[in-house]
């Protein structure tokens, strides 16, 4: 790892400096072999890039004491290439790919092809100026170390779905459910362009918590208990909520196009072509929709799923 | 559930097509852990809001607690004012009310209508306890179920428990009838109980006859500790009253440990106690009553679990929410044990902390061997019952104990 044209120790402000070491301290570096000067230099990649510029001390502190810093060294130190940091990474995670890769694909064989294949990437194969790189350089203690290889699999596992669903047949397509009907747009709806103004206003208006949960549940058929696991709440929260943001919306909609001029009648009409799709079930109309849209957009998506990284 | 018109999927999905710069999967892994800000949060679930791929991976990384929660869950109700105590206080109370119940008409029947003042003496012994006794019964009949629910969920932490509660379970059963119920009514304070259980729990690893033996040397603070209790949790309600006891105890620690080798840290314990104080009235503000009833009967489950960074993780409501449980000031965790309420963590520098109360207090546990004490990594701990257990250390050395962690054998 090099240190060239960055502060040392020495060279960081006294405030920061004493964090700093005091932070090195916790983050036992030193028995992974990671130096100080290399964690500084850790330490101020991750502030330039989390914060701004024109950050104050005392936000780059506590963004510091915010990182999962023993994760950080033992990261950073097996990315730099330390024995010793492997044999600890690999006690304390080896299992726990496979298990992750188990939870993620749902399936022995695939689960343990992602857990190599992401084992690969983080000891490093590619090789950039005949030196290996180690996806694990990346990994800044934001989240736990082990939320984060969740993530960098499930992240891989997204991708190669998404590239390995340009080559599925139409009945595996219909097999498949819908996990990622997300991206499946519905055929387009003609109605009045006050309507989708309106509707947009609402949305946008809304928190955006309210309008991830929307898109969960009824784009991407994610169960309530799913999404409450993702928010860390309980499940009868996002029942609730759903509930209310369902029955809400409606009636927001049509006072933002009532604030448009329109009339309550006019406004109830210009909804009326919707409105018998109030009794339609969103997952089977969902599902259905999606064979009817073979396909699209593939390439943005496998795109957009490799960019996420 | 509330269905959706299918203009404002139409027009959420079309806020779907927006791509742009995805967050890092650093920001991603804080946001299912669960760490990042408000404002960090906000910008994540904006975009989350927008990007069915991420939603995607998010939801892919979000951990599943409720399939690995079997391996760590520990059932609670292995305090002593809910286990063992109970269900004997409950059956004294019932026998004492039987009692009373064919002992009152005797006694009046035998009364002489021309001598009324033994037959006032008599009412006056009796009516008031019967009083007493008839709203303990009546509080029991509701709680009674509970308690056997709890004790078919808790067999196992019920049995490892039940030598070291015995002298407890004549102090109740031998208990007057007004302090049967008071203990009674005190099921219906839900967090008194919880943190009441290290005021009178034994401190060390011991055999249970060496506890019993412990226990009666202490009998006498134990019956004020135990009846103090009782009136605190119906009188105060309140959980934070029960800790002002727990200092008479600690002062009791250290000539114990001395005799065990075990290392008892009374400033931690302390610390302990005080979050336990402070987390009790926590969990009774943010849970409803009829959650605090449930927590009562023994129903809400304590889960355990080891952060990616080596803490203890306590979470009291199915996995919803952890809180840290500190054990001891440096040490990076990385294995965890759960039999019952006996919880035993190890970790960095063979560091090795067991628990008897389901976490409130903690003590250190050396393993030592042929002269040489255990000072390797800790990554395994695995017990099959409260007294045989087995250590796996990074330089894999294998340390078994077959007495509670007093003697500790390296294969």
């Amino acid at each position: 790892m090099t240190t060239h044209g960055v502060q040392s120790v020495a060279e960081m402000a006294s405030g920061l400096e004493s964090v700093v070491l005091d932070l090195y301290s916790k983050s036992k570096g030193e028995q992974v072999g990671l130096t100080k000067d290399q964690f500084v230099v850790i330490l101020k990649n991750i502030s330039q890039k989390y914060l701004p510029a024109t950050a104050t001390q005392q936000d780059i502190s506590d963004l510091y004491f915010s990182l999962r810093v023993e994760e950080l060294a033992l990261a950073r130190a097996c990315a730099a290439g330390s024995e010793r940091a492997w044999e600890v990474f690999m006690l304390r995670y080896r299992e726990k790919l496979y298990d992750i890769g188990s939870y993620i694909a749902k399936e022995s064989s695939a689960a343990r092809e992602l857990a190599d294949s992401l084992y690969a990437d983080l000891y490093g194969t590619s090789s950039r100026e005949g030196q290996r790189v180690s996806k694990l350089a990346s990994y800044t203690g934001r989240g736990s170390l082990e939320g984060w290889l969740r993530t960098v699999m499930a992240q891989e596992y997204v991708n190669r779905y998404r590239r390995g669903r340009k080559y599925v047949s139409l009945d595996e397509e219909s097999e498949e459910g819908a996990q990622f009907a997300s991206a499946d747009p519905e055929p387009a709806l003609t109605v009045d362009s006050r309507l989708e103004v309106a509707t947009d206003e609402v949305l946008a208006a809304l928190p955006a918590e309210d309008r991830f949960i929307l898109a969960s549940y009824y784009l991407d058929g994610r169960t309530l208990a799913e999404i409450a696991r993702t928010l860390g709440v309980h499940e009868s929260t996002i029942s609730r909520k759903v509930e209310k943001l369902a029955k809400s919306l409606r009636k927001q909609i049509l006072a933002a196009l009532a604030r448009t001029g329109m009339s309550r009648r006019q406004a109830q009409e210009a909804m009326e072509v919707d409105v018998r799709d109030l009794r339609v079930n969103i997952r089977s109309r969902l599902t259905q929709e999606r064979d009817v849209a073979a396909f699209p957009d593939k390439k943005a998506e496998a795109s957009a799923g490799e960019g996420s990284g | 559930m509330e269905q959706l018109p299918k203009l404002i999927r139409q027009r959420l999905q079309a806020r779907t097509k927006e791509d742009g710069r995805h967050p890092d999967p650093d920001l991603l892994a804080a946001f299912t852990d669960h760490l990042l800000g408000k404002a960090e949060r906000v910008q994540v679930l904006e975009h989350l809001a927008r990007c069915g791929n991420c939603r995607d991976i998010v939801s892919l990384a979000t951990p599943d607690f409720e399939a690995g929660g079997a391996a760590t869950q520990v059932v609670p109700g292995s305090g002593w004012l809910r286990g063992p105590i109970l269900r004997w206080g409950g059956l004294a109370a019932s026998v004492v009310v039987v009692t009373v119940a064919v002992t009152v008409p005797r006694l009046s029947r035998h009364s002489s209508p021309v001598s009324t003042t033994p037959s006032a003496q008599t009412d006056s012994r009796n009516n008031p306890p019967q009083a007493r006794m008839d709203e303990a019964a009546d509080k029991l009949s509701v709680s009674a179920p509970a308690t056997y629910r709890a004790a078919e969920v808790d067999s196992v932490a019920a049995r490892s428990k039940q030598a070291k509660f015995s002298d407890r379970k004549k102090d109740v059963s031998n208990a007057k009838p007004s302090r049967a119920s008071k203990v009674a009514e005190g099921r219906s304070v839900s967090p008194a109980p919880q943190v009441a259980v290290p005021a009178s729990l034994p401190l060390s690893a011991k055999s249970a006859d060496e506890d019993q033996a412990q226990l009666k040397k202490e009998q006498g603070d134990q019956m004020q500790v135990a009846a103090s209790n009782g009136v605190v949790a119906v009188e105060a309600k309140a959980a934070p009253a029960e800790l002002e006891i727990a200092p008479g105890k600690a002062k009791d620690a250290p000539s114990r440990d001395a005799q065990t080798g075990l290392v008892r840290n009374d400033a931690r314990a302390l610390s302990h106690r005080s979050m336990a104080g402070a987390t009790s009235p926590q969990f009774a503000d943010a849970t409803s009553t009829k959650n605090a009833e449930l927590a009562t009967r023994g129903r809400i489950v304590p889960r355990w679990t080891l952060s990616s960074d080596g803490t203890l993780q306590r979470s009291l409501d199915s996995g919803r929410t952890w809180v840290t449980i500190p054990v001891a000031g440096n040490s990076v965790f990385r294995a965890l044990a759960a039999v019952g309420a006996d919880i035993w963590v190890g970790g960095s520098g063979g560091s090795l902390y067991r628990s008897m109360d389901a976490g409130e207090q903690w003590l250190q546990v050396k393993p030592a061997s042929s002269g040489k004490v255990l000072t390797a990594d800790i990554i395994g701990v695995e017990f099959t019952d409260a007294n045989h257990g087995k250590l796996t250390t990074a330089d894999e050395q294998i340390w078994t104990t077959a007495d509670a962690g007093q003697t500790w054998q390296r294969n």
